[in-house]
C-alpha cells in the first residue's frame, strides 16, 4: 500500500468537482492511504475560502442583473453569459465559478 | 423636502443585533447567567437578583465590556491560542464580576443536573435562533454593502457558528460541547472586532478556516471537514 502526503492543491481539487485535477484526486483518494496534516487542511480550507468568496463577489454582480430577467429563459440565457463572461476575464477562477454555478443554478 | 434613504451595510445590521450578540457571548460564556428563572421558582431568586441585574448592564458597561474580551483574541489561528484566548477571556469576566462568581458557584449546587443540562440547552437554542436571524437580515444587507467580500465573510462566520451549535445540541459530552461554544464565542468576538474595526477581516478568514475543521465530516470525503457544507450554507 502507498501512503501519500497531499498538499494543498490537491485537496482543494477533492474539494471542487470542477478542478482539473478533480478526478485524479478523486482516484488516489479511492485508491490509497491519505494523511493530510491539520495544517494543509487549514490552508486549504483557506485557499478555498478566499478564492470562492473572490469569485462569488462577482457572480453577486451577475444575480442582481439576473434578477431583471422577464422570463426564465431571458434569466437563464443572463446567467450563462454574464458566468461565460467571468471565465473569459479571470480564466484562473474557472473552476470556482463553475462550482458556484452549480450551487446557484 | 422628503427624507433621503439611508444605506444600511452590514456594520449597520450589526449594530441592530449588537444587544442579542452580547447576550451570546455571555451565554457561551457563563450559561447559568439565564438561570434566574429557574432559581426563581425554587424560591431562591432573592438571593440572586445580582444575576438578573447582569441582563440590565447599561450600554457603556456591555461596550466596555467586549472591548476588553477582543484584547484577548488570540493573534495565531491555532486550536491552542483559541483556549489560550478563552482562559484570558474568563479572568477579565471575574475580574469585573467578581461578586457573581460565587453565586455562579452556587447555582451549581442548587439546580439539578437535568436542570443545569436544560438551562445550557435553552440558551443554545436562543443562540442558534439569533444568529439565524442575523443572518437573515445580513442577507438582505449584503448586495448594497460597499464591502461585499466583508458581509459575506462576515455570514460565512455567522453560518460557522450557527452549525457549531447545531452540534453542540447533538453532543452529549460537555467537553465536546465546550468546545463547539469555544467556536462561536471566538467568531462572534471577531465578528464584532471587524464591526469595530479594531480587528482585521484576514483573521477572521484564518477563524473560520481553523474552526470549521472541528465540525463532523457530514457526507464522504467530497466533504472534507464541513467546508462545503458551509459554502453551501452561506
Amino acid at each position: 500500500m502507498t501512503i501519500n502526503c497531499w498538499d494543498t492543491n490537491l485537496v482543494i481539487a477533492l474539494l471542487n468537482p470542477h478542478d482539473r485535477l478533480h478526478a485524479t484526486a478523486v482516484e488516489l483518494a479511492e485508491k490509497e492511504l491519505i494523511i493530510i496534516s491539520q495544517t494543509v487542511q487549514a490552508e486549504a480550507r483557506l485557499t478555498f475560502l478566499r478564492k470562492f468568496n473572490t469569485a462569488v463577489i462577482e457572480v453577486y454582480k451577475i444575480l442582481n442583473r439576473a434578477r431583471r430577467a422577464d422570463s426564465e429563459m431571458e434569466l437563464q440565457k443572463m446567467l450563462i453569459d454574464g458566468f461565460k463572461e467571468l471565465i473569459q476575464r479571470r480564466p484562473e477562477l474557472k473552476a470556482f465559478y463553475e462550482y458556484i454555478y452549480e450551487l446557484v443554478h | 423636502m422628503g427624507a433621503t434613504a439611508v444605506r444600511y451595510g452590514y456594520r449597520e445590521v450589526l449594530d441592530f443585533y449588537f444587544d442579542d450578540i452580547f447576550g451570546i457571548i455571555l451565554g457561551a460564556l457563563k450559561p447559568f447567567l439565564s438561570s434566574y428563572e429557574f432559581l426563581r421558582r425554587k424560591h431562591a431568586g432573592w438571593k440572586f437578583r445580582k444575576i438578573l441585574e447582569m441582563r440590565h448592564l447599561s450600554e457603556e458597561e456591555k461596550n466596555a465590556l467586549i472591548e476588553e474580551f477582543i484584547t484577548c483574541l488570540p493573534e495565531d489561528p491555532t486550536y491552542r491560542a483559541y483556549l489560550e484566548s478563552y482562559s484570558k477571556i474568563l479572568e477579565v469576566f471575574e475580574r469585573r464580576f467578581r461578586d457573581v462568581l460565587p453565586l455562579l458557584e452556587e447555582i451549581s449546587r442548587i439546580l439539578t443536573p437535568q436542570e443545569q443540562e436544560k438551562i445550557v440547552r435553552m440558551q443554545v437554542l436562543k443562540s442558534r435562533g439569533v444568529i439565524e436571524s442575523l443572518r437573515e437580515s445580513l442577507s438582505e444587507a449584503i448586495l448594497d454593502t460597499e464591502e461585499p467580500e466583508q458581509a459575506m465573510l462576515i455570514d460565512q462566520a455567522l453560518a460557522l457558528a450557527s452549525m457549531l451549535v447545531d452540534e453542540a445540541l447533538k453532543e452529549k459530552s460537555p467537553e465536546r460541547q465546550g468546545e463547539y461554544m469555544l467556536g462561536v464565542l471566538i467568531l462572534l468576538l471577531r465578528v464584532e472586532g471587524i464591526r469595530r474595526g479594531v480587528q482585521s477581516p484576514e483573521k477572521l478568514y484564518n477563524d473560520v478556516a481553523v474552526i470549521s475543521g472541528k465540525l463532523r465530516k457530514v457526507e464522504s470525503f467530497e466533504v472534507p471537514e464541513g467546508l462545503a457544507a458551509l459554502l453551501t450554507s452561506a
